[in-house]
C-alpha cells in the first residue's frame, strides 16, 4: 500500500521531506562537494593531485597501512562477532539482556573515552604492564601502544558491536526446522553447523565484514591516540596535510579517494542485502 | 449522484482498473463486488481521493471530484482494519471529524452521543480501541464515519475480519443504519451473499473491468456473463447452439439433445452457453411444464442441512441439482438412473467468451 | 552436541572473555579516576577523590560540561525536528518511492567524519560560523539525523498506514494529521531518537575539532587536548562523567522501549 497520488505526493515531499533534503544538502553535501572541488583546483586546476597517487610512494604506503590494519581489524572483529552472535542466538532471555548490554554500552560511549582507557591499560607504565611486572610474569613492559597491536586492540573494541549485530540478524532469520531436518537426516552437531548453519549465516557475515571495513579505513581518533604517530592511517595523514603543511589539494584528493572506496563498498553492501532478501 | 466515467488506473504495465463506468444513486446502497485482485479496493480509494486515476473522471452532482483533495471530499470512510486512533478514547475518535470542522464543544458532545447511540455503544465512550472487540471497533469506525453527516459513506470490506456469526449480525446492523440515516452507502466486498443481501445495486468487477452493474435479482437471474453467473451462487453450464424458432421460443442444440428456451433479449449469435441454476432443476421425468429433460446417473450426493446437492453424470457433462428436503419425498441414491428436467424459462442463455 | 562438551565450554569461556574485553576499558576508568597517585594508575594505598575535586573546581572543565550540555540539547532539538518529519514522509511514500530520500538521510553516517570535518571547516570559515556554538550545533545536528531517522522509522513500522488516510478522510490536512495522529503513536521512537541524537553530540570529536578552536570547547575537545598535553587522572574523571551520562541515558532508553522489547 503506497500512499498517495501525484499531487499529494508532491505535498508529502514539500512538507515532510524537503527540510531534511535542504538541511543535509546545504550543511553536508555541499561541504563535501567543496572538498571534491578543491582536490581538482588546488594548487592548480587539473588532476595533478590524483596523479600523485601513482607518483608518490609515501601515499601508497599510507593506503596499504590503512588497508592492512583495517583488514586485520575486520578479521578479528568478525571472528569475535560471530562468537558473540552465536551466544546471543542460543541465549535465554536473561543472558541475552546481558550480552546485548555489553554490546550496546560500549557502542554508545565516546570513541575518545575508550581510546584513553586503552592507553591507561596498555601503556608501558599502564595497568596491565604494572600488573604483569608486579607478578613477575615479564621482565620488561610489553609494548602495546604506539604500535599496530595497540591500534588493532583499540579498533577491534569499537568494531565488535558493528560486526555482531548483522551476523546475529542473519542467524535469527534461519528457520530452526532446517537444522532439525538436518539432524533427522543423520547429521551430527559439527556437520550440521558447518554444512547447514554456517553457510546460511554468510550473508550476515558479509554485511558485517563490509560495515566494519568501511568504518575502519576512515578511522581517526583511535589510531592517532593508540598509534602515537608511529602508525599512520589515511585519516590522520589527511589531517596532517591540511593542518600542518596546508596542502589542501593533496589532503582533499586523499579524502576523495577514501570516500570513493567507502562508497564502493556501500554499493556492494546494498547488493548483498538485496541478495539476502532474495534468498530468504 | 456519483458518476464514475471511464475510470482507469495503471501502475506501470499492470492495469488495475479498466474503463469502469457506473452511477450511484443518491440514498442507495451500492456494493462493489469482486474476487481479490479485481481492483475493487483501488476503485474505492479512487472515489475517496487517495488514488489518482490514470484516466476517466469521478463526478459528484455533476462536478468533477478529481481536483478535490481527499481531506476536502467530505466522505465518511470505514477502512479495512477500522483505523481507529489508538491513543484516543472512543469518544475522541468519534469527535475527531467534528473538531476538524471547528464545531463548538457543546455541539460536539451532543453529536458524538447521538452517533454512539446509533451504533449502540453509549456505554463505551471512555474506552480505548484496544479494549474493544472486533465488532465493537467496527461500530466505532461506523459512528466516526457517520457523525459529520457526510454526503457519501464508503466501506472497505468492513466485515471480512469477523467470524461468521458476527458478520451476519453486523450485516443486519448495516442495513438498519442505512435505513436510519438515509445516506448513500458504497460497500466493497468479495462476499457475494453480503452484496446480494445488503444492496439495491451491485457492480461486479473482474480483473479491473466492470462485468455488470444491476440490482441483485437481475444479476442472479439474468447474468451478463459466465463470470457473473459463476461468481454469484452456483451454476451449471451447457454449451449450446441456438437455432431460432418461431415467436420468441428458441431451440437449443447440444449434442443429440434439443431444448426449448424462452428469454427476453437473448444474445445475438456466436458460441453460447446455457446457465442453469441447480435449484431450478428437478429430478423427474419431463412434462408439459418442464419440456426439457436429460437422462443421467447420480454420481454423488451432498447433504447440506436444508437441502441436498445431487451430482448427476450426463452425456452433456456433470450437472448439479439442488433439492429441498421435504416430508415424505423419496430422496435419490448414488447410482440411481434419473432424469433431470427444467422449464423453458429456467435457464439463461449467455455469450461464452471463454469458448472463443 | 552434548550440553557440557569441552568444545562448548571453551566457546562459552571465549564468549565471556570477549564480553569482558568489551566492558573492561569502560570499567577501568572508574578506579583510575579514584587513584591516590598523581599519574595514571590504579589506586595503590586507597581511594581518593582528589582528582574529582580538581575537575569540579576547575572553571574550564565546568564550562566545557555546560557547553556540551547546551550544544547537545540544541542539536538534539534540531535533529529531532528535521529527522522526524523526514522519516514520516518516507513512511508515507512507501519503500519503493522513498529510496532516494532514505539514502540522503543516512549519508552523514556513511561518509567518514574526517572528510565532512574538512568540508565543514572550509564552509564555516567562508560564512563566518567557524568556532561558534551555532556552527557546532549545526554539524552535530547533521550527524545525528541518521540516528533520528532510523529510530523514528523503526517506530513507524508498527503504525498502521491507514491511520493517516483515516485522519485525512475526516478532514485533517497532512500536516495536522501527522501532528495529531502519528506523533502521539510514536512516543517511544521519539524518546529513543532524542537520546541517540544527544549521545551523538555528547561524544562527537572529529568534526568538532575542525570547526572550533578556542571559543567552543566541548568536553570531548578538552579531553583531546588533555590527551596530548598531560595524561593524568583528571581525564579519567571526565571520562567517568561522560560514561555515566551515557549509561543513564541508555538505561532510560531501554525503559522507554518497554520491558518486552528485544
Amino acid at each position: 500500500m503506497t500512499f498517495a497520488p501525484g499531487a499529494a505526493n508532491f505535498r508529502v515531499f514539500a512538507l515532510f521531506l524537503l527540510p531534511a533534503l535542504l538541511f543535509i544538502g546545504v550543511f553536508f553535501v555541499y561541504p563535501v562537494l567543496k572538498i571534491m572541488l578543491i582536490s581538482v583546483t588546488d594548487p592548480k586546476p587539473g588532476f595533478a593531485n590524483y596523479a600523485l597517487l601513482i607518483e608518490n610512494p609515501a601515499l601508497r604506503r599510507v593506503f596499504f597501512t590503512t588497508i592492512r590494519i583495517a583488514g586485520i581489524t575486520t578479521l578479528v572483529s568478525v571472528a569475535i562477532g560471530y562468537l558473540l552472535a552465536y551466544r546471543l542466538h542460543v541465549a535465554g532471555p536473561r543472558e541475552m539482556k546481558i550480552v546485548l548490554f555489553c554490546l550496546m554500552f560500549p557502542l554508545w560511549t565516546s570513541v575518545l573515552v575508550r581510546a584513553f582507557a586503552w592507553v591507561a591499560l596498555l601503556q608501558n607504565n599502564g595497568i596491565i604492564n604494572s600488573a604483569l611486572l608486579g607478578l613477575g610474569a615479564v621482565d620488561h613492559p610489553l609494548p602495546m601502544v604506539r604500535n599496530e597491536l595497540g591500534v588493532v586492540i583499540g579498533m577491534v573494541h569499537v568494531m565488535v558491536p558493528y560486526a555482531t549485530l548483522p551476523i546475529y540478524s542473519a542467524m535469527r532469520a534461519i528457520d530452526p526446522r532446517v537444522l532439525q531436518a538436518a539432524r533427522s537426516l543423520g547429521a551430527t552437531a559439527w556437520p550440521a553447523f558447518w554444512r547447514i548453519f554456517f553457510p546460511l549465516t554468510l550473508p550476515g557475515v558479509g554485511a558485517g565484514v563490509i560495515m566494519v571495513f568501511i568504518t575502519s579505513i576512515g578511522f581517526y581518533i583511535t589510531p592517532i591516540v593508540l598509534g602515537g604517530g608511529k602508525v599512520v592511517m589515511v585519516a590522520e595523514y589527511i589531517s596532517v596535510q591540511i593542518t600542518e603543511t596546508l596542502r589542501w589539494g593533496l589532503g582533499s584528493m586523499l579524502a576523495m579517494v577514501l570516500l570513493a572506496v567507502v562508497l564502493l563498498f556501500v554499493f556492494a553492501f546494498r547488493r548483498l542485502t538485496v541478495l539476502r532478501q532474495g534468498a530468504a | 449522484m456519483l458518476d464514475l466515467v471511464g475510470l482507469s488506473k495503471s501502475y506501470g504495465a499492470s492495469r488495475v482498473l479498466d474503463d469502469v463506468s457506473f452511477i450511484v444513486q443518491q440514498g442507495s446502497f451500492t456494493t462493489i463486488l469482486g474476487p481479490s485482485g479485481s481492483g475493487k479496493s483501488t476503485l474505492l480509494m479512487s472515489i475517496a481521493g487517495f488514488v489518482e486515476p490514470s484516466a476517466g473522471d469521478i463526478r459528484l452532482h455533476g462536478r468533477s471530484l478529481l481536483p478535490v483533495s481527499a481531506e476536502k471530499r467530505n466522505f465518511g470512510i470505514v477502512f479495512q482494519g477500522y483505523a481507529l486512533f489508538p491513543h484516543l478514547r472512543v469518544r475522541d475518535n468519534v469527535a475527531f471529524p467534528l473538531r476538524m470542522r471547528g464545531l463548538s464543544s457543546a455541539e460536539i458532545g451532543g453529536r458524538v452521543k447521538r452517533a454512539l447511540d446509533l451504533v449502540q455503544l453509549q456505554n463505551f465512550a471512555d474506552r480505548f480501541p484496544r479494549e474493544l472487540s472486533g465488532g465493537q471497533q467496527q461500530r466505532v469506525a461506523l459512528a466516526r464515519a457517520l457523525v459529520f453527516e457526510p454526503s457519501l459513506v464508503l466501506l472497505d470490506e468492513p466485515l471480512s475480519a469477523l467470524d461468521k456469526g458476527l458478520r451476519e449480525a453486523l450485516r443486519d446492523e448495516l442495513r438498519r443504519l442505512h435505513k436510519a440515516v438515509g445516506m448513500t452507502f458504497v460497500l466493497v466486498t468479495h462476499d457475494q451473499e453480503e452484496a446480494l443481501e445488503l444492496s439495491s445495486q451491485v457492480a461486479i468487477l473482474n480483473n479491473g473491468r466492470l462485468e455488470q452493474c444491476a440490482d441483485p435479482a437481475t444479476l442472479y437471474n439474468a447474468p451478463g456473463s459466465r463470470f457473473v453467473a459463476e461468481f454469484l451462487g452456483r451454476s451449471n453450464f451447457i454449451p449450446v447452439e441456438a437455432i431460432h424458432g418461431s415467436t420468441g421460443t428458441l431451440q437449443l442444440q447440444s449434442g443429440r439433445h434439443r431444448f426449448e428456451h424462452r428469454q427476453d433479449s437473448p444474445p445475438a449469435g456466436g458460441p453460447a452457453v446455457l446457465a442453469l441454476r441447480p435449484e431450478r432443476l428437478v429430478l423427474t421425468d419431463g412434462d408439459a411444464s418442464r419440456p426439457n429433460s436429460l437422462p443421467g446417473i447420480v454420481s454423488d450426493i451432498s447433504y447440506r442441512g436444508a437441502d441436498l446437492s445431487v451430482s448427476v453424470t450426463t452425456d452433456l457433462g456433470e450437472l448439479i441439482v439442488r433439492l429441498t428436503i421435504g416430508d415424505g419425498q423419496a430422496m435419490p441414491r448414488t447410482d440411481d438412473r434419473v432424469r433431470i428436467s427444467w422449464s423453458a424459462t429456467a435457464g439463461y442463455l449467455l455469450h461464452d467468451r471463454s469458448a472463443a | 552436541m552434548t550440553a557440557r562438551s569441552p568444545f562448548r565450554r571453551l566457546l562459552g569461556a571465549a564468549a565471556v572473555l570477549a564480553l569482558a574485553y568489551l566492558i573492561l576499558p569502560l570499567a577501568v576508568v572508574v578506579p583510575v579516576s579514584l587513584t591516590d597517585q598523581r599519574m595514571l594508575s590504579l589506586p595503590v594505598d586507597g581511594l581518593s577523590l582528589q582528582h574529582y575535586e580538581t575537575v569540579f573546581s576547575s572553571p574550564v572543565w565546568l564550562s566545557s560540561a555546560g557547553q556540551s550540555l547546551l550544544i547537545g540539547a540544541l542539536s538534539t532539538a534540531l535533529a529531532l525536528a528535521i529527522g522526524t518529519w523526514s522519516a514520516i514522509g518516507c513512511w508515507m511514500l512507501g519503500e519503493r518511492r522513498s529510496g532516494f530520500f532514505r539514502v540522503v538521510n543516512l549519508l552523514p553516517v556513511v561518509v567518514p567524519s574526517i572528510i565532512y570535518a574538512l568540508g565543514a571547516y572550509r564552509l564555516f570559515v567562508d560564512i563566518g560560523l567557524f568556532d561558534t556554538v551555532l556552527g557546532v550545533v549545526l554539524v552535530h545536528a547533521v550527524g545525528a539525523i541518521p540516528f533520528v531517522f532510523i529510530a523514528i522509522s523503526t517506530s513507524l513500522a508498527f503504525v498502521d498506514l491507514s491511520l493517516m488516510r483515516a485522519a485525512r478522510s475526516l478532514g485533517a490536512g497532512m500536516l495536522r494529521a501527522a501532528v495529531l495522529v502519528i506523533l502521539p503513536n510514536i512516543k517511544t521512537g521519539l524518546a529513543s531518537a532524542a537520546i541517540f541524537a544527544f549521545l551523538h553530540s555528547w561524544d562527537e570529536v572529529v568534526v568538532t575539532l575542525f570547526v572550533s578552536s578556542t571559543a567552543v570547547h566541548t568536553l570531548p575537545r578538552k579531553m583531546w587536548e588533555g590527551l596530548s598535553e598531560n595524561l593524568d587522572p583528571t581525564i579519567a574523571c571526565v571520562a567517568v562523567v561522560m560514561v555515566l551520562l551515557t549509561l543513564v541515558l541508555l538505561l532510560l532508553q531501554q525503559r522507554a522501549r518497554g520491558p518486552s522489547a528485544g
